[in-house]
């Protein structure tokens, strides 16, 4: 059964992006060779995000100039981006802009995607919304060391422990990297 | 060597936040501790701690000490306690306790004499932690992260500490908690390996060296 899972490094208060939407306090951890990401995207069939972080990962990695990058990080597989306001598409890019309710979206994935499994890249609003619909099954954060003290937040939601079941705990170098189940 | 060590040990959501919008800690009682709490272990090495007024006033009223003050001597016994408050908070009959207000550091200094060569704990919340830390005299956090996220509330520690002053040395689950220690600062500086030998090597029934 495909997973539909949210998989993001976080402060260990909450933020995925500072108050002036960087990263750079991210990048300063060591994180080894980051094979834990390419373990987890060999599964990954399909994949979401919001507009910022869409313009975040085009700005950062500056792909209008450079586009072929995208396809070295993911391949063939094919990008969601929500926007309520209209993107400029990047050539070679396997990204379709879509908007509204994440279920038609989602059920759009699922296909594409051919049985494997479903990313939400963030942020936390947008993926709030797959959690709303029910649509979430798995958290996966990689909590940097690292507090921020404000930002964007991982999940502006209310998940009970009713709701949420811790499934593993582990360090990678300076990195916890906890799994949880969501229900 | 043996670190006397000012440690930030607290349970918290996943997103950060260490009581709810409504200042409760209900979503936090309902989450599965396995066999053993750790929290014994570590009062056992305390011989001081610290907390703000509204966590004061929230321990007052949970386990209704002004009632029954016992509860308070059952959970933390003799050890002194300092109560950071602009305000008249009521004591808890014969415990031993003080109220004070000002700079952390001069009250950081007495909490170390009186600890005796034990570990200085700091309850929260999050803003009176920052205080110790913008002051350099947080050493170590320790967090039980409990399978919840809350979306808003009381923050675990407003103030950016970045990689460099923190060193992540332990994580391990118990139950449905996943455990997160941290070096920081000097500890942090001394680098990963080091930062978590000297901290797990302190026993606490040793006389200790107090480095500072």
């Amino acid at each position: 059964m495909p997973k539909t899972s949210y998989y993001t490094a976080t402060t260990l208060d909450g933020y995925i992006a500072d108050a002036d939407n960087s990263l750079q306090w991210l990048f300063e951890a060591d994180s080894g060779d980051n094979s834990e990401f390419a373990d987890f995207f060999a599964s990954v069939g399909a994949f979401a995000m919001g507009r910022t972080t869409w313009e975040w990962v085009i700005d950062h990695e500056d792909l209008r100039a450079d586009p072929g990058k995208w396809h070295g990080y993911y391949g063939d597989v094919p990008a969601w981006v929500f926007s309520n306001r209209p993107l400029e598409p990047v050539p070679g890019v396997d990204a379709r802009f879509v908007r509204g309710d994440v279920r038609p979206v989602h059920a759009e994935m699922t296909a594409a995607a051919a049985g494997k499994d479903i990313w939400l890249v963030g942020g936390g609003e947008l993926v709030g919304q797959f959690a709303d619909a029910g649509l979430l099954d798995e958290l996966i954060v990689g909590v940097a060391p690292v507090t921020l003290g404000g930002g964007a937040p991982l999940l502006p939601r209310r998940l009970e422990s009713s709701r949420l079941t811790l499934t593993g705990a582990r360090q990678v170098h300076q990195f916890a990297y906890l799994t949880y189940a969501v229900s | 060597m043996i670190v006397v060590k000012t440690q930030y040990y607290t349970a918290t959501s996943i997103d950060g936040y260490i009581a709810d919008s409504d200042n409760s800690l209900d979503w936090l009682f309902e989450v599965d501790e396995g066999t053993d709490n750790p929290f014994g272990a570590f009062f056992a090495g305390v011989g001081a701690f610290a907390m703000g007024a509204t966590t004061y006033e929230w321990i007052l009223a949970n386990d209704n000490l002004l009632d029954e003050p016992q509860n308070w001597h059952d959970m933390y016994g003799g050890v002194p306690c300092w109560v950071f408050t602009h305000r008249d908070l009521p004591p808890v009959p014969d415990a031993n306790i003080f109220f004070i207000s000002g700079d952390v550091k001069r009250v950081h200094e007495a909490m170390v004499v009186a600890a005796q060569g034990k570990n200085v704990w700091l309850v929260g919340g999050g803003d009176l932690v920052g205080e110790f830390a913008d002051q350099g005299l947080l050493d170590e956090i320790i967090l039980g992260v409990a399978p919840v996220t809350l979306g808003a509330g009381a923050p675990l520690l407003p103030r950016h500490l970045s990689a460099h002053q923190l060193a992540l040395t332990q994580v391990a689950q118990m139950g449905q908690f996943a455990y997160l220690s941290y070096a920081v600062g000097s500890l942090a500086d001394f680098g990963r390996h080091k930062a978590a030998e000297v901290l797990s090597s302190h026993d606490p029934s040793e006389p200790a060296a107090i480095i500072r």
